[in-house]
């Protein structure tokens, strides 16, 4: 194999993909232009802001820090893979009802980060939610309003139970 | 494009003789410093060097061992599992640094031998590691050796790797102490942070070690000995009078390890203030303890 | 989710990137461009086919160098092309060579410089005021130069069919930028269509950038007659963007026998940077704020841009006025020391309209006074600011202190209206009417049609709550017209004050017309409404020349509470209070959730973060940027608003950007002890106060 192309195989949003491209493409534009999965984005290009978190084999990274040839076998869930999960259906809604987010370009990256969290934990407290985001940087300030739609989205499991 | 070539080693052996015939390849395990040094102004792709070996498969290199006196962790293993360990098997004054490097994400991939091995020197953890005499091993294909963290590092901040080396493994002792403290000032906020790493055994109201060191500045660990000698078997709590002599000392210490300048002046007076702060913590412990 | 304008562009299209000077000042003497491969094209200053400077809202910039360069990073040459691997080849082997001059390297404002624009305003006889003083009290304040940090890198996407351009741009004016790149090209406005992409967190430095950038794709496009995409990346957007600019104010008071203030000098020095505006609103704005919220019998003061040679500056929030009452609130935290009265008690003496002597409630401004009193109420400011105060004296040296250092800060500011209708209007082109249109169609959905984009101000939401509202119609069947040149009527530039006294009453009067039509005729109905912006602009100017106090002036009074740890100096925010009059309310959710955020972010620009980026040929630079605060970092944040159902609706989004940096900073002095005069504030400031 020519050293400027690699073979890639990996899981993307629950699918077997194959690619070929130079093992030094960053992961946020194999996403980004590869795959046309537009919901990652490109903040800092630092791993500091948080806007292109995705899942690798189950936890968050920064796919602006993540070069192709560290993906092969691994298994990549972006926002929009995140989204059609049912079990993040009453976070999606919760955001929707208060109005989360100002100019939504930190949104995806949050919600990758608390997908992330509510994979290890099911009804996090306010604490846990603001240290999931962390890494989450928001430039219209809106965290409070993401911790309380991930409140009401719990408080609301609890009322109801859950699917 | 340049052309990279890119080696995913499984085993250590097999690491070792890689490197062995490629001296000239990128070591990348987590690779979150190096991508941020790589990077281009198009930024699509990473401008790596020709050969790149890549330690994530490597067995080796990602496990966690255990014994009663040792913890071994690999040196390719990610931070958010060696945090899993928790506090009460990780030595508390290392887990803090650990936990607050970068954000969760980075720590899933940033690994405790990037840490050690940044360029810079400048890694968190290494105030911490020397404070405790961690020991790292580092192996050639023919060769083994075991060095401090003091050792390790160059005054001019640059990792004391012999050719064809690698770091392999990291030895913490699981050793008690009476007190252990990490502090780190300036994070996100600054370009340069400074960290204090410190820890001290005082059993039967004397001091019988006490450890500490600065991170961040011109030496990038910086220990001061002679400080530490005078307070072996110093009676406890300590003196006023002894702490303002030690800050003496310290001050001379400090002498050349900062530029002329507001920040350099902020970071020797804030220095200061850690030691003495971290002396009236002890001061303060050990009450708690009689 | 939200498209952005990175998430716009085929994959057909080519893509562009900047030349950009690596020296910061010089005379070019060669700029040699290499052979440049098929399907790859070129743009210099000497091709640009019309105006070769960029104008928008009253600053100026070349879109590109031409024979010299001013700033580091300073755009020369634009290239396109199919492979962004190879342009940044090109860009690499681009020859350029310069008679370096050595930029002048200013320690502050205050050397000798070359003055721009002056603006004078005085009353009274200062002369004499100052002569009959029983104290002169002076100080200087400096608000520092900073860059605006936001994820979203800008961008635009342009196509030149040969007749026509179409052009997407996240930008806050569609119409601004329309007649911009007319001028750029020497086109028609019916040739240009700029479809606006919504823009992340919006305003600051990103107006002139987002023209700029656009511009340049549009030029891009116009010579290789093909669809270009063109975003900075992080480095270039961050580093070398507008700036918010420096300023120095030297404040300087009379006081009479029993401490009140009887004459206010103000001296304004602004850093132009090296393009610096020559009609600067941010300047006028300064000069009018000098003396904050208080009134004083004389008063003089004089406003300067200097031509620097720092990069240039643009359009931030608040410009002018937030550093002008940061310096007039902290000024008087020294005169209420010199009156020995809390802060609450010296503001509300001092609001009246001629000064103490006159009489305390005269001419007070009731909506002011009660923000005052419930921000101290609320916060319990009282107490804690004599407590604080106690530990304060008690106090040897904080570096020694064993416990953190706390103190608590007040503030007191209004939003002016008439600077709202002033801002980015462009020197170059009168656009004097707002117009809005609304679109009835059947099965009861309602278009609205304004040029207002989303920009994270939920100026969307505020639309279709108050369009439900009025009409008694279903929210989701309201929507707003993407906003696109060729669709929709001219309401102005986008701001969230613009929107609430401009935009919201044309909406209002435009359901109206719609309610009455409603009952004549079917389905689709269009209303249109517009105003004049001379109507609005009513005669502010008192007797005292200031713009404060007029009706439409919405006000804030802000209390900050900070921890500051002794060993690093490092502050924590323990909590923010504003209380905010601003009017009858639109949305009270959105309302609360900008002011929570805007806090934040004002929070954020007290203090300092430093950016680390490299730059593409390889050199490591810092910059001094906003600190944006994690989600663990976020203080309680109290907002109180005080709603009246009568008088015109307000703009209130710089409310915090002006209160809170004052409070913060008056609270850090309270913590500490010491006189700090400058934002942002950092640990080595508090350190270099320490040892002075």
């Amino acid at each position: 194999m020519p050293g400027n192309v690699i073979k890639l195989r990996f899981t993307l949003n629950e699918k077997q993909v194959l690619l070929q491209c130079h093992p030094g493409t960053r992961l946020l534009d194999i996403l980004r232009h590869d795959f046309g999965l537009e919901g990652t984005r490109e903040g800092c290009s630092q791993g500091e802001c948080g806007a292109c978190l995705v899942l690798m084999n189950g936890l968050s990274v920064n796919s602006c820090l993540v070069p192709a040839f560290a993906l092969a076998d691994s298994e990549i869930l972006s926002i929009e893979g995140i989204l059609s999960l049912k079990s993040f259906t009453d976070i999606r809604k919760s955001f929707a009802d208060i109005q989360a987010y100002r100019c939504g370009f930190c949104s995806s990256g949050m919600q990758v980060a608390l997908a992330a969290l509510l994979l290890t934990k099911r009804e996090p407290n306010a604490d846990e939610i603001r240290r999931a985001l962390s890494g989450n940087l928001c430039a219209c300030g809106s965290y409070n309003g993401v911790v309380e739609a991930v409140l009401q989205s719990s408080s609301r499991k609890r009322r109801y139970g859950r699917r | 494009m340049k052309e990279v070539r890119v080696f995913r080693p499984k085993s250590l052996g097999g690491t070792l003789r890689l490197y062995t015939r490629n001296p000239d390849s990128l070591l990348y395990a987590g690779g979150t410093e190096i991508v941020r040094r790589v990077q281009r102004g198009s930024g699509r792709v990473f401008a790596f060097p020709q050969k790149v070996i890549y330690l994530g498969n490597v067995q080796e290199l990602n496990r966690i061992s255990r014994s009663q006196r040792y913890l071994d962790i690999g040196s390719a293993l990610d931070l958010s599992r060696i945090l899993k360990l928790g506090r009460n098997v990780l030595p508390p004054v290392l887990f803090e640094p650990l936990s607050g490097i970068a954000t969760p994400a980075v720590r899933n991939l940033a690994t405790l031998g990037g840490n050690i091995c940044v360029r810079s020197c400048r890694g968190d953890s290494l105030p911490a590691l020397s404070v405790i005499d961690a020991q790292l091993e580092l192996r050639t294909a023919g060769s083994t050796r075991w060095t401090t963290v003091g050792s390790f590092v160059s005054q001019r901040g640059r990792p004391q790797l012999r050719p064809g080396e690698i770091l392999t493994r990291i030895r913490v002792p699981l050793e008690e102490w009476d007190f252990a403290l990490f502090r780190k000032v300036g994070g996100r906020r600054r370009r340069r942070t400074l960290s204090f790493a410190g820890v001290a055994r005082f059993p039967k109201g004397s001091i019988e070690v006490l450890h500490f060191c600065l991170g961040g500045l011109k030496t990038p660990v910086l220990r001061v000995p002679g400080l530490e000698s005078r307070l072996k078997n110093a009676s406890i709590p300590v003196s006023t009078k002894l702490i303002d002599s030690l800050l003496a000392d310290l001050d001379a210490a400090l002498g050349s390890e900062v530029e002329d300048s507001p920040e350099g002046r902020y970071r020797k007076a804030t220095a200061r203030r850690l030691f003495r702060w971290f002396m009236e913590k002890v001061n303060s412990r050990s009450l708690e303890m009689l | 989710m939200q498209t952005f304008i990175h998430d716009i562009g085929p994959k057909r299209a080519l893509r562009g990137i900047v030349y950009r000077s690596p020296f910061r000042k010089g005379k070019i003497t060669r700029l040699r461009v290499p052979a440049l491969p098929k399907g790859y094209s070129c743009v210099q200053a000497r091709d640009i086919p019309g105006k070769s400077i960029l104008t928008c809202a009253g600053y100026s910039l070349p879109i590109l160098g031409k024979s010299e360069v001013r700033y580091l990073g300073e755009p020369l040459i634009l290239f396109c092309g199919p492979d962004p691997e190879v342009l940044a080849e090109i860009c690499a082997s681009v020859e350029l060579k310069l008679k370096e001059e050595s930029p002048v390297e200013y320690k502050d404002l205050s050397g000798p410089y070359r003055e721009g624009q002056i603006i004078n305003v005085a009353y009274g006889d200062v002369d004499l005021a100052f002569n009959l003083a029983d104290q002169i009290v002076e100080g200087e304040y400096r608000t520092a130069r900073r860059e605006h940090f936001y994820p979203d890198t800008q961008g635009a996407v342009a196509d030149w069919d040969g007749k026509n351009l179409s052009l997407y741009a996240a930008t806050q004016d569609p119409f601004g930028l329309r007649s911009a790149i007319c001028r750029c090209l020497d086109l028609a406005p019916r040739k240009v269509r700029v479809i606006a992409v919504p823009v992340g967190n919006s305003m600051e430095g990103k107006l002139l950038s987002s023209f700029l950038v656009a511009a340049q794709a549009s030029l891009l496009a116009y010579t290789a007659a093909k669809q270009v995409v063109l975003i900075y990346n992080r480095e270039e957007d961050l580093l070398f963007s507008p700036k918010s600019p420096e300023f120095l104010i030297r404040q300087q008071t009379a006081l009479d026998r029993e401490g009140g203030a009887i004459a206010v000098r103000v001296q304004i020095f602004m850093d132009g940077g090296c393009y610096p505006p020559k009609d600067c609103e941010a300047l006028r704005q300064a000069v009018h704020s000098a003396w904050g919220a208080y009134r004083v019998p004389n008063m003089e003061v004089t406003g300067r841009t200097l031509v620097t040679d720092f990069p240039p500056i643009g359009s931030f929030r608040a410009s002018g006025r937030a550093q002008a009452i940061f310096a007039a609130e902290l000024h008087s935290s020294r005169l209420e020391e010199i009156a020995q009265l809390d802060p609450y008690t010296w503001k509300k003496e001092n609001l009246v309209e001629t000064g103490r002597k006159e009489g305390r409630n005269k001419g007070l401004r009731p909506m002011a006074l009660t923000v005052l009193e419930e921000a101290t109420r609320i916060s319990d400011f009282t107490r804690k600011y004599s407590a604080y105060s106690a530990v304060k004296k008690r106090r040897k040296t904080i570096d020694q202190a064993a416990y953190p250092l706390r103190g608590i800060g007040m503030s007191l500011a209004s939003q002016d209206a008439e600077g709202i209708l002033e801002c980015l209007h462009s020197i170059e082109e009168t656009r004097n009417t707002c117009t809005l249109k609304l679109v009835l169609e059947r099965g009861k959905r309602v278009r609205i049609f304004t040029s207002f984009v989303d920009c994270g101000m939920g100026i969307h939401a505020l639309f279709i709550h108050r369009v439900a509202l009025l009409l008694d119609l279903d929210p989701s069947k309201i929507s707003v017209q993407p906003v696109d040149t060729q669709e929709v009527p001219d309401t102005g530039p986008t701001t969230l004050a613009r929107a609430v006294t401009v935009g919201l009453p044309l909406l209002e009067q435009c359901c109206q017309n719609l309610q009455k039509k409603r009952k004549t005729a079917t389905a689709p109905i269009e209303v249109r409404r517009s105003v004049s912006l001379d109507k609005l602009r009513a005669p502010r100017r008192g007797k005292d020349k200031s713009r404060d106090g007029g009706a439409e002036s919405a006000w804030a009074a802000t209390v900050v509470e900070v921890e500051l740890d002794p060993v690093s100096f490092q502050s924590i925010c323990r909590g923010v209070w504003l209380v905010v009059e601003t009017g009858t309310i639109a949305h009270r959710k959105v309302t609360l959730q900008i002011l929570e955020g805007e806090t934040l972010r004002a929070l954020g620009s007290s203090q300092l973060q430093e950016y680390r980026g490299t730059t593409s040929d390889g050199r490591k630079l810092c910059s001094n940027t906003d600190l944006i605060p994690g989600a663990e970092q976020v203080p309680e944040i109290q907002v109180h608003l005080l709603e009246t159902q009568e008088g015109p609706m307000k703009g209130y989004e710089q409310l915090p950007h002006l209160g809170v940096p004052p409070a913060y900073a008056a609270a850090v002095c309270q913590a500490t002890g010491l006189y700090v005069d400058q934002v942002p504030i950092t640990e080595e400031v508090i350190q270099q106060c320490l040892e002075m």
